[in-house]
């Protein structure tokens, strides 16, 4: 494979993986190094664990045998704790010890260490029994110098020996694994920078110089140079592509040439053509300046309000059409001014009678304001008439109400004298019984006395005085019939006139009654009225009140009429004005048209038909100012 | 004119009144005087008895005058009175309307009663005397029971 047809992006890869395969080896070997050391850092952990475990149990069974003879001397107790606190520490070593190495020899080691420290414990057990028993305690103290740790120490010697003969073996390996590590790294260092090296002198030779080459190519065919050849045109990498690019480049530069060419050759032939339309224009600027100035005669005489100017000189033929128009828009808009003219008179007239119209409206709408507030004062006093009518109503109410009670008064007061009468009667029957009585009395002293007289008449001459005093008492007896009599009769003509004096006790007893039902009637006759008057008050206040707003609305009319007035007068202004102005154009005599009656003059008051629509409209528009005039 | 029938001048009369007439009786027949009660029927007696009475245990006849004199019957009220006459032999109750008077016969007071022809009348009126207050029959009581009647009695 040409490097030259290579792809930039894949030459730069492959000089970069080439690198990284060197750092990646020397990586590999520094690795595996460092893994060795690191390896005999941990065994030599390991060993230096184990040693002090060893040396540990030693020094505990020493620390054992010295608290044993520590009991042996002073026979306290708390040694014998130390003892057995020493023994836990001494197996707990030992165990872990025995479980951590990984040498079968070491392990076989630990076995005998076991054995041995237990051998010594039996003994120095023996020995501790003796010494609590105060009998053999000096057989138990004479054992202290017999029992020896030297077995112990022995295995403990071999033991440390082992471990430190290891510890050696394994410094030398890691000082050789150290060795290897630095010669890997400088080695690799070396051959990664000459790798480095040689591909940036590749890749310098592979890309740098062509695109150096390609950029003096471009620059000589940006400066106009189309004969320069196109180096590296057969290259198949991206400096191959740019170089068939600035191929194009060069052909697209010579095919513009040769068009700039072609398009002088286009401007000279247009030239020649624009010649030949100047002098066709100039004689077409000869013919509009006369059309221009007929039309500007024409134009500054209707400018001057003169419409009844026409462009009589002919124009050229394709301006004749021109004229034509202007002639006709003249006779249009003299004919339009005229009716605007004749529009304006006419308005004129109808905005004067407008004002009139409004002023005398205005004129009525005060007047009318006027009686508005003169009827609404006229009913305020009626207002307060009915309001004292109501009072008064209410007062005559209280009044008869008053009359009424003493008129049940008077009719308890002629109860009262029928009763009295009646028993007036009743006495006057007593009486005349009395008087019956008197008279029986009277009636037997008569006949007494006549018997008397019989008896002294009988008697003769001897009776003669009897006889006279039976005459006086005759004449007694009968005058006291007589008085009795008399009081009869005039009793019963008391009893008579009593009867009377009930009856017509009764009869004003009945005509009281009547007056009091009358006076009710009246009361309540008296209060309807006195409640129709305080209706009518309502009423009237709210008439007064609906006068009153019409008032309100009256004068704001009043104000909107004053308002309409100023604007008819404002109109009528206008609209001489709008003449004035009309008068200013000339719009000739009447032409010869159809629609010359509708320029004729006309009275001022008579609408001609010509100023509205039709007759008809005239006719109705007449009868509405009749009206107004009527209002 | 018999005159026996005549009181002599002194003597006393009583006057009485039936309607309104006044009639005299001679005081000498007259022997009491009562008030009107109510009388007892008798049966069969003649349209002028109205009866009898009891006075102080002794019957009498009691006689309505005024029918008796053919002046119509009475009505007998409590003003009525009954004047017991002693007449002959007989006493008998005579119900007049009232007793007016006692007068005294002055010579000439009284006279003859006109002759009119009825002989029953002249046996009933013993003459006529004028007082201040009109005329007055002076009446004969032997006419008043009948003298057969009287012995059949």
């Amino acid at each position: 494979m040409n490097l030259a047809n290579l792809k930039i992006s894949g030459k730069l890869s492959a000089a970069f993986a080439l690198i990284l395969a060197v750092f990646i080896i020397d990586a590999g070997v520094l690795f595996s190094a460092l893994s060795t050391t690191l390896d005999m850092a941990r065994k030599n952990n390991v060993s230096y664990m184990n040693s002090k475990d060893v040396n540990a149990v030693l020094q505990n069974a020493v620390e054992q045998q010295n608290a044993v003879r520590a009991f042996a001397a002073t026979g306290e107790p708390k040694f014998l704790e130390n003892y057995s606190k020493y023994g836990a520490e001494l197996d707990s070593h030992l165990a872990a010890f025995r479980a951590r190495t990984t040498r079968a020899e070491q392990r076989a080691r630990a076995d005998q260490m076991r054995a041995a420290v237990d051998d010594w414990r039996v003994q120095t057990e023996h020995q501790v029994a003796l010494l609590k028993d105060p009998a053999t305690a000096a057989d138990g103290r004479a054992l202290v110098d017999t029992l020896r740790l030297a077995k112990v120490r022995e295995i403990q010697g071999d033991t440390m020996k082992a471990q430190e003969a290891l510890v050696a073996k394994r410094w030398g390996d890691q000082q050789k694994a150290i060795h290897e590590a630095q010669w890997s790294l400088a080695v690799g260092t070396v051959v990664a920078l000459g790798v480095a090296a040689a591909m940036a002198w590749l890749l310098t030779r592979a890309i740098a110089a062509p695109v150096r080459a390609m950029t003096g190519t471009m620059g000589r065919l940006a400066a106009g140079d189309n004969s320069v050849e196109v180096p590296a045109l057969g290259r198949g990498d991206e400096v191959g592509e740019m170089a068939k690019a600035v191929l194009s480049f060069k052909d697209a530069a010579i095919q513009k040439r040769a068009l700039e060419g072609e398009a002088a050759e286009q401007r000279r032939v247009t030239e020649a053509e624009r010649a030949r339309n100047e002098q066709a224009q100039a004689e077409a600027a000869r013919q509009q300046a006369a059309v221009v100035a007929g039309l500007a005669d024409g134009l500054s005489r209707l400018s001057g309000g003169d419409l009844t100017s026409r462009v009589s000189q002919a124009f050229a033929p394709e301006y004749e059409q021109l004229r034509a128009d202007f002639n006709a828009t003249a006779e249009a808009l003299q004919t339009t001014m005229r009716g605007i003219s004749e529009s304006a008179g006419a308005m004129t007239n109808g905005a004067g009678e407008i004002s009139t119209a409004a002023d005398d409206l205005s004129r009525r709408t005060e007047q009318q304001a006027a009686s508005l507030e003169e009827t609404a004062a006229a009913l305020d006093q009626i207002t307060a008439t009915v309001r004292k009518t109501a009072e008064g109503a209410n007062h005559a109410r209280n009044v008869v109400g008053q009359a009424a009670k003493d008129a049940e008064v008077s009719g308890e007061v002629v109860r009262k004298a029928v009763d009295a009468m009646g028993e007036i009667e009743a006495s006057a029957q007593q009486i005349s019984q009395i008087i019956g009585v008197i008279d029986e009395i009277a009636f037997q002293t008569n006949l007494l006395a006549l018997n008397a007289g019989v008896e002294a008449a009988r008697a003769g001459d001897a009776g003669k005085g009897f006889a006279v005093v039976a005459s006086e008492v005759r004449a007694l007896a009968q005058r006291s019939a007589e008085a009795a009599k008399e009081i009869k009769a005039l009793i019963t003509a008391s009893a008579q006139q009593v009867g009377a004096g009930v009856s017509l006790v009764g009869e004003t007893g009945a005509a009281l009654q009547r007056i009091v039902s009358q006076v009710t009637e009246i009361t309540g006759v008296v209060g309807e009225i006195a409640a129709s008057a305080q209706e009518q008050a309502t009423g009237l206040h709210q008439v007064n009140t609906a006068v009153n707003q019409m008032d309100q609305v009256t004068q704001q009319n009043a104000a909107m009429v004053e308002q309409s007035t100023a604007a008819s007068h404002a109109l009528a202004t206008e609209a001489k004005e709008l003449a004035r102005l009309m008068a200013q154009f000339r719009v000739g005599d009447r032409p010869a048209t159809p629609r010359a009656e509708r320029s004729s003059p006309r009275p001022t008051r008579n609408r001609s038909p010509a100023y509205a629509s039709g007759a008809a409209t005239a006719a109705r528009l007449a009868p509405e100012t009749d009206s107004w005039e009527e209002f | 004119m018999d005159t026996s029938r005549i009181p002599a001048p002194g003597a006393e009369l009583i006057s009485v009144r039936i309607g309104d007439q006044a009639y005299a009786i001679d005081i000498m027949a007259v022997r009491e005087i009562r008030g009107w009660t109510a009388a007892t029927p008798l049966p069969h007696a003649p349209p002028h008895v109205l009866g009898m009475m009891n006075l102080r245990g002794a019957i009498l006849p009691v006689i309505d005058l005024g029918a008796r004199l053919g002046l119509g019957p009475a009505e007998p009220n409590s003003s009525s009175v009954v004047v017991v006459a002693q007449i002959g032999e007989v006493q008998m109750g005579l119900v007049v309307d009232a007793v007016s008077d006692i007068l005294t016969v002055t010579e000439g007071l009284i006279q003859p009663a006109p002759d009119v022809g009825s002989g029953e009348s002249a046996a009933f009126v013993a003459g006529v005397m004028t007082t201040e207050t009109g005329i007055v029959s002076l009446l004969s009581l032997d006419q008043v029971q009948p003298a057969d009647t009287a012995i059949a009695a």
